[in-house]
């Protein structure tokens, strides 16, 4: 089972697609998800969203904040830039 | 028979009008290329927004907020984003008959509709029908939409907590494609708590930092009222530019149409006047044989 992973900024998608774990940086500290996590919501603290892609670890830049909600093997990011 | 003169006048006016309206219609063509184009960018955001509302509805432990749950006062906010300015067929017009239509089904009498109008155009239309309105925003005087949309969505907010409004419904215009635009009513305040269906998720959200759940949650809340307004501002705009676009198209192809017609009934009058004219001579000549 993998994660729906969809990262929105206000100018459009920046990515969506399906990864095997994602890391992303929320006020509470470095939230690593994986499939089947507890249902979760943050707000997102400047940093680098990360995520796998095959072997592949990609980034993307989270330094306008925003927040995350992740629930029922979906992570929607949505973020302020 | 109609003289000449004042034929010849007339398509001068009309095809003076018709080139007006064909400008019109390149501004407006212009412009909704540019208003489209912003409408799309934040497409994505506000969809992906209301999703993440409608994971949160299916969860049952959020339902103490105060934006979840019934109706706290007898009175209907309704936000109607209208236009600035006219010549734009029936855009408005649709919005206001949607208006009627929605009081009358949801059962809202006339007197416990709060009015939070943008755009110009409602504002004249409601005033005049003496409707209690709260807020009035036009877009030309205000700048940028997003402030416009921030203000909006803030005074919503502190009439829907201090119960001023138990109810908020959004009117406006959506933007389907660039010959069909809907007006469209939604209810945004308070949030449809989902008490039966498959995808009802029980299993609670783990919101952190621990400890500040609810000014979290309270952020994302009034920030996706302010995302909602927004975006409809954003369709809205487009969507008025479309239907100018169409409605400048047709009074251009109508134009068109009137000068063809007077074009033929000048030619008639200007073929009996010189009939006439050669009657006259014929008559002359006839006389002096």
């Amino acid at each position: 089972m993998l994660l729906n992973l969809r990262v929105v900024d206000k100018k459009g998608t920046v990515f969506e697609g399906e990864t095997d774990f994602c890391e992303i940086p929320t006020e509470a500290g470095i939230e690593g998800i994986m499939p089947k996590h507890i249902n979760f919501i943050a707000n997102l603290a400047p940093g680098k969203i990360k995520y796998k892609n095959g072997e592949k670890v990609n980034e993307i830049d989270a330094a306008g904040g925003g927040f995350v909600e992740a629930s029922g093997g979906g992570i929607n990011i949505l973020l302020n830039s | 028979m109609p003289n000449l003169k004042s034929i010849k006048r007339k398509i001068s006016s009309i095809k003076n009008t018709r080139q007006i309206t064909k400008a019109m219609k390149m501004v407006a063509g212009s412009k909704l290329k540019r208003n489209q184009s912003a409408m799309n960018e934040f497409k994505a955001y506000a969809s992906a927004y209301d999703d993440v509302i409608k994971n949160i509805s299916d969860n049952t432990v959020l339902y103490s907020h105060p934006f979840y749950g019934k109706t706290t006062g007898g009175n209907t906010g309704i936000i109607i984003i209208s236009t600035d300015r006219g010549l734009c067929g029936s855009f408005n017009i649709n919005l206001f008959k949607l208006f009627f239509d929605e009081l009358k089904t949801a059962g809202i009498d006339s007197s416990q509709a709060k009015l939070y109008i943008l755009g110009k155009k409602g504002f004249d239309f409601f005033k005049k029908n003496d409707y209690d309105i709260i807020f009035n925003g036009t877009f030309s005087e205000s700048g940028e939409p997003l402030n416009l949309s921030a203000l909006l969505s803030d005074i919503i907010l502190s009439d829907f907590r201090e119960g001023k409004i138990g109810t908020v419904y959004i009117i406006s215009n959506r933007y389907v494609s660039t010959l069909h635009q809907r007006a469209y009513a939604e209810k945004i305040l308070p949030f449809e708590s989902r008490t039966a269906g498959e995808n009802k998720n029980l299993g609670g959200y783990l919101v952190e930092p621990v400890g500040y759940e609810d000014e979290i949650l309270d952020k994302i809340f009034k920030d996706y009222i302010h995302t909602k307004v927004y975006s409809r501002i954003l369709e809205s705009f487009a969507g008025e530019q479309a239907s100018r676009m169409n409605a400048m198209d047709n009074a251009t192809r109508n134009a068109g149409k009137i000068i063809n017609k007077l074009t033929v009934s000048y030619n008639k009058a200007r073929q009996a006047a010189v009939t006439l004219e050669i009657l006259d001579i014929i008559n002359g000549m006839n006389a002096i044989k």
